[in-house]
């Protein structure tokens, strides 16, 4: 590994490490008000201050990473799950089964993914529950973001679909199922993972902008989405750089990897 | 022989031409439906919060649970709504109590001008930043390049808008941030690909200045993946437009999608769903038309 991705390796396992035990570094829930020190400055009691509700800043930054990153993980499965059923089924069938799949990729690519996300997610209920919400708004995102994969995974289950150990099995009797299913889907792992590795960082992003128009994962709970809307009101830079810091640098590293791991790969 | 050669060849040509004019007809019409599927399956459509007025008399709730019969059934809704539509009628706007056709003329206007800059000043930002990081020769140049061209990527959309809102910037300037570091990256794989083949090394070993290696063997070769960025860079546009318009408050294209997808406009997401699927689908095949290959190919 070379100096930026492990600086980009070290500083998310730090990230990781903080926001899987957040009580090292605050004893603060996210949603407890300090009605006494509204929109604090950073002091040793609120190392990175609070919000306009007294709530502590570093607490909701610990939680919402926390929240986001593994829901972006979950969604990032859900949607590679899908891109693997769907262009799997199109590339290893092939005739009219692909051409109804490649029309349906073809579709959803012609819309513009913010577009698509914010016509979606209106037309869900916005009054949901905090918990429900980060479950729609994920789960949202997967089902929208799952057409780029299955392209990149529909061509590469067309060319094993044409290999010499799809041949034997053929030869050998084997069924259409367990020949996609045990030779070929296993056969385009690395392709289900390089998508997988550059979906959460990109679902991490929607669910922030989603959250920055009001359509994302609902207050109290913390989410990236939820903690940039607070750029909306002038505040000092002491206050209002944390969360987009916190962002850029998550989504950097997630980048730094996933080109690393392509290149280990080729 | 050269006639009957000829127009042999050229009949390919039109049915492929023809073929891709109603791949994109089908697309468009199927992203129509699908926005108005959407919108008539989605919880509380075609409730109104007026029917609760106990004011009105049973006669009028009676008309406005009515006025939404006609969108009950999605396929005869779009297929009603298209007829219309072809016909010149765009209906009107639920939210905005306006016809669409007046709502469409003032805001697409606004969203295309935001679009054209917003491509320019991207494609100028990348070609500034790209053409350094790969004929500098110096790792520092291109480290540095690679942060500057990366770094927008790291945030969404909307959290650009807001930031260069707050640092004063116009609309023009947050699109073209927000869809810079997709160009960019693109721009600087072309670029650096195209430096490092052999012909390239031929053309400076003879002595070839650093424009013309630019212009004639650089560009030159990659003129169709370029062409192609351009037709993706309209639908990375549009789609920063939706963010950039909600943040700053602009009436374009983008704010009415996402004022209409509030307020459940079917007629509206229709026909925005329609022109974006469009706009995209013609974008690509322009590209795929003017790109090298496939003109070799017709």
């Amino acid at each position: 590994m070379t100096t930026p991705r492990s600086i980009a390796a070290g500083l998310l396992m730090s990230i990781l490490l903080a926001v899987a035990f957040p009580r090292l570094l605050t004893n603060v829930s996210y949603d407890r008000q300090f009605r006494d020190a509204v929109d604090a400055p950073p002091s040793p009691r609120f190392p990175l201050g609070t919000d306009e509700l007294g709530r502590d800043r570093l607490s909701r930054l610990l939680y919402g990473t926390r929240i986001s990153l593994l829901a972006g993980v979950g969604a990032a499965l859900l949607s590679t799950a899908l891109a693997a059923v769907v262009g799997g089924l199109a590339g290893f069938l092939g005739g009219w089964v692909d051409r109804c799949c490649v029309a349906w990729i073809d579709l959803m690519l012609s819309l513009p993914w913010l577009f698509l996300l914010v016509i979606v997610r209106a037309l869900l209920p916005l009054n949901l529950s905090p918990a429900l919400s980060i479950v729609v708004t994920f789960s949202m995102i997967s089902l929208l973001g799952w057409a780029s994969a299955a392209r990149v995974i529909r061509a590469t289950c067309r060319s094993l679909r044409d290999s010499d150990l799809v041949l034997q099995a053929r030869a050998s009797g084997i069924g259409n199922w367990r020949i996609l299913t045990r030779h070929v889907l296993p056969n385009a792992r690395p392709a289900l993972r390089g998508q997988f590795s550059t979906s959460v960082p990109i679902y991490i992003l929607a669910e922030a902008n989603l959250g920055l128009l009001g359509m994302g994962v609902s207050d109290p709970v913390p989410s990236w989405g939820n903690l940039l809307r607070s750029l909306e009101r002038p505040l000092p830079p002491a206050l209002a750089a944390w969360a987009p810091l916190g962002l850029m640098v998550i989504v950097m590293s997630c980048l730094y990897l996933t080109q690393a791991s392509e290149v280990t790969a080729r | 022989m050269i006639g009957p050669m000829a127009s042999a060849g050229r009949r390919p040509a039109r049915r492929r031409i023809i073929a891709a004019l109603l791949r994109i007809a089908a697309t468009a019409l199927a992203g129509g439906l699908l926005s108005a599927t959407m919108v008539r399956l989605s919880p509380g459509f075609g409730l109104d919060e007026k029917q609760l007025d106990p004011t009105l008399s049973s006669a009028t709730q009676e008309a406005m649970r009515r006025s939404h019969e006609g969108e009950r059934n999605p396929l005869l809704f779009y297929g009603v709504y298209l007829k219309q539509m072809f016909a010149g009628n765009f209906g009107n706007s639920v939210t905005f109590g306006r016809p669409i056709r007046e709502l469409l003329t003032e805001r697409t206007t606004v969203t295309a001008a935001l679009m054209v800059w917003g491509i320019a000043g991207a494609w100028a930002l990348a070609a500034l930043l790209a053409l350094p990081a790969v004929a500098g020769h110096s790792p520092w140049l291109a480290g540095v390049c690679a942060l500057l061209g990366g770094a927008p990527a790291c945030l969404p959309a909307a959290g650009v808008a807001v930031l260069l809102f707050w640092l004063g910037a116009s609309a023009k300037w947050m699109i073209a941030l927000v869809i810079f570091p997709k160009v960019y990256q693109y721009v600087f794989h072309l670029l650096r690909h195209g430096y490092a083949s052999p012909h390239v090394m031929l053309a400076r070993a003879k002595g070839l200045g650093p424009y013309r290696i630019l212009t004639c063997h650089v560009l030159v070769p990659a003129r169709a993946q370029l062409v192609a960025l351009a037709a993706v860079s309209v639908n990375l546009a549009f789609g920063a437009a939706v963010a950039v318009e909600a943040v700053a408050d602009l009436p374009g294209l983008g704010q009415l999608a996402w004022k209409a997808a509030v307020g459940r406009d079917l007629p509206v997401l229709v026909v925005l769903t329609l022109m974006v699927t469009l706009t995209t689908q013609i974008s690509n095949s322009v590209a795929d038309l003017c790109s090298p290959a496939a003109r070799g190919a017709v």
